[in-house]
């Protein structure tokens, strides 16, 4: 059964302002965020009593700091990894919690500040450290052989995608210039810069087939998203289809599921398992239900991948199924409506699932995708949400 | 621990690295299934706690992708700009990472190499290198 189905809501969500400010605390952006979901959900912080936070410290504040700071008494916590990926996964908890009768109103939090990383020395950073990672870093780093930073398991990650389906690599601007439009809409994205495809092609080359532009420009921010039961409130966003991370021998971070990277084995998804996914099972939805869509793009390839995974096209076919802007603002399928971690700000997918509720609501202005009512939010890690607007 | 690149060297990858030392590639086996496998594991990952045993494998391979490195990570690898690093697969479908010396040189993918162990210029421990070619 799936018990997720349309119990659980999104009351409420807030975020901070989105910037690079070593001086800042990180825990005026947890404030910032947190005071605006709670002020959007109409709920005073007492009626707080679940809280989960994702990235912790040293980049974030731990769920205890942000309790005690805020005077938060939760009687439900949890935190996550102090890294990416996980926003779903948090929110999936948070919707159990509420379900299974352990918690009413749960904050969900992700804050984190990484302008002040080089402050701590080469080899306190946390990157540094991962690529010393016993078996390996998150993303691939061998520290020992050179292979360090996140950068490095997307870039061989989309080498090998170019070299086995035979495409070309320059395709891949689509998705850095589409989502850079989408900035230039969002009153608090920071990268509001115009992007053309000379600029794209002439950024500097950080590790090929890679460039600057197809990085998220890491900063400081947070976001806060309550969940609660479904029911309260016309501006609620139902989450009614969700699914967790996958993880194993088939699948590495930066990748979609049997391509070959790591021990992966050269099983991809056919486009009929890829639509029969718990998270459409859960939502009785299919790719083509989808009015907008929220995807992780901490680089740029990684898009690509979510979007087969998730049955939206075929595997292989996503470089030319993104082109023509089916993917931007008036086309088939809105994609990171506000800019996305390419260019609204780098955190870790929550921004992309704020935006989601706020197209939901009808309250994204310039960039509301006409009469979206069904939204969705994917990953390459196989992290899936299925969210829509109250009746 | 100071600060290094150095391999962290431990109890379960040991093997590998005294293997290094001698230039000889070895690789963690499946005693039930007979398959090699990496990362190493106390048991098996193709058997609920199947057994394992070291054996030599190899030191050949098809490379399957490249990326070259612009951009210094760490600054002891600034002077060694442009690095590549390889993805080969090696023995029945185990891939393995391999630093690119002269990335302009590599191998291109789907070529078969040889491989060797090579002191790069920050660790004394050999790592998993190409060959010079024949």
């Amino acid at each position: 059964m799936a018990f997720l189905d349309g119990m659980t809501a999104i009351a409420g969500v807030g975020a901070s302002r989105f910037e690079r400010r070593p001086e800042a605390s990180v825990l005026e952006f947890a404030g910032d965020a947190l005071n605006a979901a709670l002020a959007d959900a109409g709920l005073d912080k007492e009626q707080i009593d679940g809280l989960i936070v994702q990235v912790g410290s040293p980049r974030g504040a731990d769920y205890d700091t942000i309790a005690l700071t805020f005077g938060l008494s939760p009687s439900y916590c949890g935190q996550t990894w102090a890294h990416g990926r996980f926003a779903a996964s948090v929110i999936i908890q948070a919707a159990m919690a509420v379900s299974a009768g352990l918690a009413t109103r749960v904050a969900c939090l992700m804050a984190m500040k990484n302008s002040d990383i080089g402050r701590m020395g080469e080899a306190d950073n946390p990157f540094y450290h991962e690529q010393f990672r016993e078996n390996g870093g998150p993303h691939g780093e061998e520290g020992h052989i050179g292979m360090s930073s996140p950068i490095a398991g997307a870039a061989m990650g989309f080498d090998l995608y170019c070299r086995r389906y035979g495409l070309d690599r320059e395709l891949l601007a689509e998705i850095p210039l589409t989502f850079r439009r989408h900035a230039l809409l969002t009153d608090d994205a920071i990268m509001r810069t115009p992007m053309t495809a000379e600029d794209y092609r002439s950024s500097r080359p950080i590790v090929d087939p890679l460039r600057l532009f197809d990085c998220s420009p890491v900063g400081d921010g947070a976001v806060c998203v309550i969940v609660a039961a479904a029911g309260a409130d016309a501006r609620e966003v139902r989450i009614t289809g969700a699914q967790g991370m996958r993880a194993g021998r088939n699948e590495f971070i930066f990748a979609p599921s049997g391509l070959g990277m790591a021990q992966q084995s050269h099983k991809r998804l056919t486009r009929e398992e890829a639509c029969r996914q718990r998270v459409y099972e859960m939502a009785a939805a299919r790719p083509d239900d989808i009015d907008v869509l929220g995807l992780y793009d901490s680089f740029s390839p990684l898009p690509l991948y979510a979007l087969e995974d998730f049955g939206f096209c075929r595997a292989g076919e996503a470089l030319h199924w993104i082109q023509g802007g089916r993917i931007g603002l008036g086309g088939e399928l809105p994609t990171n409506t506000a800019g996305g971690q390419l260019s609204q700000a780098q955190l870790n997918g929550w921004g992309q699932i704020r935006e989601l509720v706020t197209q939901l609501r009808g309250e994204a202005e310039q960039r509301q995708v006409p009469d979206a009512a069904r939204a969705m939010w994917a990953s390459v890690g196989g992290d899936a949400l299925i969210l829509e607007r109250s009746a | 621990m100071s600060e290094s690149l150095a391999p962290a060297v431990n109890d379960l990858s040991r093997p590998f690295w005294n293997a290094a030392a001698e230039g000889r590639l070895a690789l963690p086996y499946c005693v039930a299934t007979g398959c090699p496998f990496w990362p190493p594991a106390p048991a098996s990952p193709f058997r609920t706690a199947g057994a394992v045993e070291w054996r030599d494998a190899e030191a050949v391979g098809i490379v399957s992708s490249i990326v070259v490195y612009r951009r210094a990570f760490q600054s002891a690898l600034a002077a060694h700009l442009p690095y590549g690093i390889a993805l080969v697969q090696v023995a029945r479908g185990v891939r393995l990472l391999v630093h690119l010396e002269n990335p302009d040189a590599a191998p291109k993918p789907g070529t078969r190499v040889n491989l060797c162990f090579r002191r790069l210029a920050w660790s004394e421990t050999p790592v998993l290198a190409i060959a010079p070619q024949e």
